[in-house]
């Protein structure tokens, strides 16, 4: 039985459509997928969608409320901030940033992750050791304190941001794909390989890796929401995106001193990452019933 | 048990000397910081006579050993901002961040595990689904922007609590609500989870048969069950939670570790942010064997 169900993770139906119609089967998969469809659309064209340049200060629209408040207009929708930015445009040009940033962080985590839980997972012994004790030390420091610290040391732009977030979000990747692999090294389709001669090398990436992928794409995609909310975290703080590159975090930052007076400022960016992380988790938490081999009961 | 945990206390060590390895990297990597300590216009050679004496010229290996033998004498090096030794004026803020973070467990626990088991119960109900979703929202409201929102209801409009510092009940209370909502977020479906996986059990069908009342059925036998993943979710998010603390305490003007820790960052003050690091690393260290002790003690299973 663990052979055959094994091997479905490596083989999986070369259905698009069998896939598309279990998503479109899921609510929440469905809200997540078009959630997320609908931000890489607006990050990719940000600029033909976008009514105004992000940047371009407007005086005579400094804190404009939005449309539907008294001094509102519709020419700016969500209002404009403290120096007179279209907000709608900023949030707009803030996707950009935060999908850059999130994505190809948790592909750098990710491939560091999938390296270190394999080899850990697979050869065992002093060097399983090294490398979990190393984990560990980064589990223990918190992920925000060291990007703070490096990020003030190595100063800030999205090159290093992603390098940062990505160098300090790998610890989950490691730690999940060594308990699979730990389990499937167990499978008898491992130990016939081995039985044959097959080196250990060929089984890792011929075998094994397969059968982790599913695990790590939900992984990978779980991780690109907390990515984007740590990215908001660290510009928010100031340490992140500089001005006037455009980011949520920063928005939200500038927002926190005109709570008192002008609350639009501060809330809109905070939506806006709210529903994008809801979209992806959305997708996420699909994606694991779809693929986890246990819940083969949805098919 | 006493294998276990001796093999578990082993295991710190190596982690520890990591962490200082790293941190002193980063800490080593920061630049050099007699450019913070002297004048702009120090001459090169004032600058050469500081390097000699805080040992910089040295070779890095000796470098390291210092700083560990600082480590192990209390001596986490000079705050130049402050003008003192780092370590008191990191622990005299640990109280503050302590309170925060074990009032925000505690209120994240008291909401999250009522909420998952009742969940659990009205399995497949709208209030089930209704806790699902407030579990999902709250996962994907980052913790900084729920203050902001805090402040801007709960503080500026209807002017119902302080909106920072520490000192009173009600200055605590929107702190540690941020952070309890974030927190009990993730709780809540771990809870769920766990006791639907668990009333399916057999002794689960045994403990109804014998007739036992459906209250005993689910705290005596389901609950007590239940709680083991919890535990270790718990003492996972205390990291996060610390990281967690930095922002909010930021935000509420909350004197703890993760506001000096920030403070520190902006005024470039690397004695103060390497011996904030160490100490709240420590602490998740300690935190996290504390788990898996008490995870020992309820899950007889572990200890073989």
């Amino acid at each position: 039985m663990g052979k055959k169900n094994a091997h479905k993770g490596a083989n999986p139906p070369s259905g698009f459509r069998k896939y598309a119609g279990l998503l479109f089967r899921s609510q929440t998969g469905t809200i997540g997928f078009f959630i997320l469809l609908m931000i890489l659309i607006i990050a990719i064209f940000a600029p033909h969608i976008a009514p105004y340049d992000p940047t371009s200060v407007d005086l005579r629209g400094m804190r404009m409320p939005p449309f539907w408040m008294e001094g509102g207009s519709m020419e700016h929708i969500l209002g404009c901030d403290n120096l007179g930015r279209d907000l709608w445009s900023r949030i707009i040009y803030g996707t950009r940033v935060s999908l850059l940033v999130g994505i190809l962080s948790v592909l750098l985590a990710g491939a560091f992750g999938i390296v270190l839980g394999m080899v850990s997972g697979f050869y065992s012994g002093w060097i399983d050791s090294v490398i979990m004790r190393v984990t560990d030390a980064f589990f223990a420091i918190p992920r925000i304190l060291m990007a703070m610290v490096v990020l003030m040391v190595a100063g800030s732009s999205v090159g290093v941001l992603i390098l940062i977030i990505g160098g300090t979000s790998w610890v989950p990747f490691a730690r999940m794909i060594r308990s699979e692999v730990l389990a499937l090294k167990e499978k008898e389709f491992v130990k016939c390989s081995r039985s044959i001669g097959t080196k250990g090398t060929v089984i890792l990436l011929r075998h094994i890796l397969p059968n982790v992928m599913s695990s790590f794409i939900v992984l990978c995609t779980m991780n690109i929401a907390g990515n984007i909310i740590s990215e908001a975290a660290l510009s928010f703080l100031g340490v992140g995106i500089q001005p006037p590159t455009v980011s949520w975090g920063v928005m939200l930052a500038e927002g926190r001193k005109f709570l008192g007076t002008h609350w639009w400022i501060g809330t809109f960016p905070g939506i806006a990452i709210t529903i994008s992380v809801l979209g992806i988790m959305f997708l996420g938490n699909w994606l694991r019933d779809v693929l986890d081999p246990r819940n083969q009961g949805i098919k | 048990m006493g294998k276990y945990m001796r093999r578990r206390l082993l295991q710190v060590i190596p982690v520890l000397l990591i962490v200082t390895v790293v941190v002193f990297f980063m800490v080593h990597l920061s630049g050099d910081p007699t450019s913070m300590m002297l004048p702009q216009d120090a001459t090169q050679e004032a600058r050469e006579n500081l390097r000699e004496a805080l040992g910089l010229n040295r070779p890095l290996h000796v470098q390291y050993w210092i700083f560990i033998k600082g480590l192990f004498q209390g001596d986490f090096g000079i705050s130049h901002k402050y003008n003192a030794p780092a370590l008191p004026i990191v622990l005299e803020r640990i109280p503050a961040s302590l309170e925060l973070c074990a009032v925000s467990i505690v209120l994240s626990v008291v909401i999250a595990i009522p909420l998952g088991v009742w969940a659990a119960r009205a399995h497949g109900t709208p209030f089930d689904s209704l806790v699902n979703a407030l579990a999902v929202l709250g996962q994907a409201m980052p913790s900084f922007w729920i203050g902001i929102m805090l402040i801007l209801l709960l503080g500026v409009k209807w002017t119902l609590l302080p909106v920072s510092g520490r000192g009173s009940m009600a200055q605590l209370i929107m702190p540690s609500v941020t952070l309890a909502i974030g927190t009990s977020a993730q709780i809540i479906p771990l809870v769920r989870s766990s006791m639907l996986e668990i009333v399916h059990e057999d002794y689960i069908r045994t403990a109804r048969s014998k007739g036992l009342s459906e209250r005993t059925v689910i705290y005596r036998h389901a609950f007590k069950n239940a709680l083991v993943p919890v535990i270790t979710m718990v003492a996972l998010q205390i990291p996060a939670l610390f990281g967690g603390a930095l922002i909010t305490e930021t935000i509420f003007a909350w004197p703890g570790l993760g506001q000096l820790m920030v403070t520190g960052v902006t005024n470039h003050d690397m004695a103060i942010v390497q011996a904030c690091i160490l100490m709240i690393t420590f602490i998740t260290i300690v935190v996290n064997l504390c788990a898996d002790m008490l995870y020992c003690l309820i899950d007889p299973r572990i200890r073989m």
